[in-house]
C-alpha cells in the first residue's frame, strides 16, 4: 500500500464508517498507516495458516516460570 | 529538598501510621500542603477532595486509637489518574467528549486499595483518554516535567510521574497501554511498574485497548510497587482477563538474594538510537547490577519492528472500536491529536487487525525462547534520547515531532504486546539535570523477579533518592 493510494482509502473508509475526517486528517495518518502496516507484514506473512488469537494465552502461561 | 513526612517511601510512611508515630490527618495536612505548593509550577492535579479525604483521616485515625487496622496501607493519602471509575464522582479521562456523567461502578483497583486503608485525595492530570505519550492535553493544559518544567513528563500518567517526584504523594495508579507507565515514572525519576497482561483487574477502568491495557503502580522505589501490588493483584469476577494465577508475597521476596541471576542485556533493537549520554547512564547500570553479583549475558533479539508495528494496530483498531460514536457524533470535542491517532484505527483492515492479535502469541514463544531460555531478566532503555520538552512535542513544534514520538515509544510497546512484566527504574541523570531510566522485563507474571532486582539495585545506588528542584 503506497502513501498515495492509501490517502484515498483513509478518507473513503472513514466516510464509509460515517467518520467526516478533515483532507488535512487524512494526508497526515495515511503515510503513517502505511508505514505501520508495512513495517508489520514480514511478522504477518510468516503466520501459519491455523494460528489463533487465543495461542498467546496459551503462551502467556506457557512462559511462566 | 522536602523533609519530613513527604520525603518518606510509601513503604516507610505506612509503617510510620501503623505504629502511630504520625497520624493519617498529620500525613495528608503535609501532602495537601506540597500538592498545593507544586500544583501551579507543574499541572499534576485534575482536583483535590479537601473535605472528603480530611473526613477519611479522622475516620482512619480514629480506628487506629480503637486497634483496627484496615491493611497495609492504613491512612496514606493517594491521588490517582483522573480514569479510574468511582461511583457517583465523574471521571474525566482528561477529555471532553465523555461528559460529566457520575460513574456506575468503582474500579476493581479503588476497591483494593480502599479496603487496603488507603484515603483518595484527589485526581491526576492525563492525557486524553490515556492516548499519547508525553504529558500533553489541550483540554487541561499540559502537565510539567519536575525536573525542569520546560520538559514533558511523559504520559499518558502524567500527573502520576510528576506528582510523585515532586513529593505531593508516596504512590498512585497508572495505566500502561504502550508505556503509559514507565515513560513518566522514567522521565519524571521514579520508579513504575507495568505488570504483566491480566496481573491486576482493569474492571472499572477507562479501556483505550483491552488486549493491551494494564493497571499499575508509579512510586519512588521498587518496594513500593511491590506494596501497591500485593494490594491490587488477583483474580476478580468482574474482568474475566484477571489472571487467577496465584499472587506471591512480593514484599517479602525482595529479600531474597540477587547473587546468581542472569540479567540479559540485548544485542539489538535496543541499542538502536541511543543517545550518547543516555547510553552511558544505561552502562553505569549494567555495571552496578554486575557489582550485585548478577550474570550479565548479551542476548540476541528476534526482530523487534514487526512487534511494535503489530502492537500499534491493537492498540490503534481497539481504541477506535471504543470511540466509534463519539468519532461520528462529536468528534470536534475531541483534541485534533487525538481525534487524528483514533480516526487511524477506523482504517486499519480488520483482517490486519485480527494477524495483529494471532501473531501475538507466536511473538512471545520466539522472544521468550531467545530471551528467557538464556537469562532470568532483560535490561533495556526505556527512552533512547533525552527527555524532549513540551514545545518541540507540541503540534507544529519542531519537524521532528513524529520521530521523536516513535522513539518515546519504541521500547515500550514490545512489551505490551508480548504481555511480559517491566519495571522502569531511575538509573541515572543527565548533565542537564534530567533523569534516565531502565527497564527491567521479566516472564510473565514474574513481577517478584523484576521488583528483587529493582530493589537491590536502589540498595546499592541513590538515583531514587534525588528529589527535583521544585
Amino acid at each position: 500500500m503506497n502513501p498515495r493510494a492509501s490517502e484515498t482509502y483513509v478518507t473513503e473508509v472513514l466516510a464509509l464508517q460515517g467518520v467526516a475526517a478533515a483532507p488535512e486528517a487524512a494526508r497526515a495518518i495515511a503515510p503513517t498507516l502505511s508505514a505501520q502496516l508495512a513495517a508489520a507484514d514480514p511478522g504477518y506473512a510468516a503466520l501459519a495458516f491455523d494460528v489463533e488469537p487465543a495461542t498467546f494465552l496459551v503462551a502467556l502461561d506457557r512462559e511462566k516460570p | 529538598m522536602t523533609t519530613g513526612l513527604n520525603a518518606l517511601t510509601l513503604t516507610e510512611v505506612a509503617a510510620l501510621l501503623r505504629r502511630r508515630e504520625a497520624s493519617a490527618t498529620e500525613v495528608l495536612d503535609a501532602v495537601l500542603a506540597r500538592a498545593r505548593a507544586v500544583q501551579p509550577k507543574l499541572n499534576c492535579f485534575l482536583r483535590i477532595d479537601e473535605e472528603l479525604a480530611r473526613e477519611a483521616a479522622r475516620l482512619a485515625d480514629l480506628e487506629l486509637a480503637r486497634g483496627r487496622l484496615r491493611g497495609p496501607l492504613h491512612g496514606v493519602p493517594m491521588a490517582h489518574k483522573d480514569m479510574y471509575y468511582r461511583e457517583g464522582v465523574p471521571s474525566s479521562c482528561g477529555a471532553r467528549v465523555k461528559g460529566n456523567e457520575p460513574e456506575r461502578t468503582t474500579a476493581t483497583a479503588l476497591k483494593r486499595l480502599d479496603a487496603a486503608g488507603a484515603i483518595q485525595f484527589g485526581v491526576l492530570h492525563m492525557a486524553e483518554f490515556a492516548y499519547g505519550p508525553t504529558g500533553h492535553n489541550y483540554h487541561d493544559g499540559h502537565c510539567r516535567n519536575p525536573w525542569n518544567t520546560a520538559h514533558v513528563t511523559g504520559g499518558s500518567s502524567s500527573g502520576s510521574g510528576a506528582s510523585v517526584a515532586a513529593r505531593a504523594g508516596f504512590a498512585a495508579l497508572g495505566s500502561d497501554t504502550g508505556g503509559s507507565v514507565r515513560l513518566p515514572a522514567a522521565i519524571c525519576g521514579i520508579t513504575g511498574l507495568k505488570v504483566s497482561y491480566g496481573r491486576v483487574s482493569r474492571a472499572g477502568a477507562m479501556p483505550l485497548s483491552f488486549s493491551m491495557d494494564t493497571v499499575g503502580p508509579l512510586a519512588r522505589t521498587a518496594a513500593d510497587c511491590a506494596l501497591m501490588l500485593s494490594v491490587l493483584a488477583g483474580p476478580d469476577p468482574a474482568d474475566p482477563t484477571a489472571s487467577a494465577e496465584p499472587v506471591p508475597d512480593y514484599l517479602a521476596r525482595l529479600a531474597l538474594p540477587v547473587k546468581g541471576l542472569r540479567v540479559g542485556v540485548p544485542m539489538s533493537y535496543f541499542t538502536d538510537d541511543i543517545d550518547a549520554a543516555v547510553g552511558a547512564a544505561l552502562t553505569e547500570s549494567i555495571k552496578a547490577i554486575a557489582s550485585l553479583g548478577c550474570e550479565i549475558v548479551p542476548v540476541a533479539l528476534p526482530d523487534l519492528v514487526p512487534v511494535d508495528a503489530a502492537g500499534t494496530h491493537v492498540i490503534a483498531a481497539e481504541a477506535a472500536a471504543y470511540h466509534g460514536n463519539w468519532l461520528r457524533t462529536r468528534a470536534e470535542k475531541y483534541s485534533p491529536q487525538v481525534r487524528a491517532r483514533l480516526e487511524r484505527g477506523l482504517a486499519i483492515p480488520a483482517a490486519r487487525y485480527i494477524d495483529a492479535l494471532r501473531m501475538r502469541g507466536p511473538a512471545l514463544a520466539e522472544f521468550s525462547k531467545a530471551v528467557f531460555a538464556k537469562v532470568d531478566v532483560l535490561h533495556a532503555p526505556c527512552i533512547p534520547i533525552p527527555t524532549p520538552t513540551i514545545a518541540e512535542t507540541d503540534v507544529g513544534g519542531s519537524p521532528n515531532m513524529d520521530r521523536t514520538l516513535a522513539l518515546m515509544t519504541k521500547f515500550m510497546r514490545p512489551f505490551n504486546y508480548l504481555g511480559l512484566p517491566s519495571l522502569a527504574v531511575p538509573c541515572g541523570f543527565l548533565a542537564s539535570g534530567l533523569p534516565v531510566g531502565m527497564q527491567l522485563v521479566g516472564r510473565p507474571y514474574a513481577e517478584d523477579a523484576i521488583l528483587r532486582l529493582g530493589h537491590a539495585f536502589q540498595q546499592a545506588t541513590d538515583w531514587h533518592r534525588r528529589e527535583p528542584p521544585l
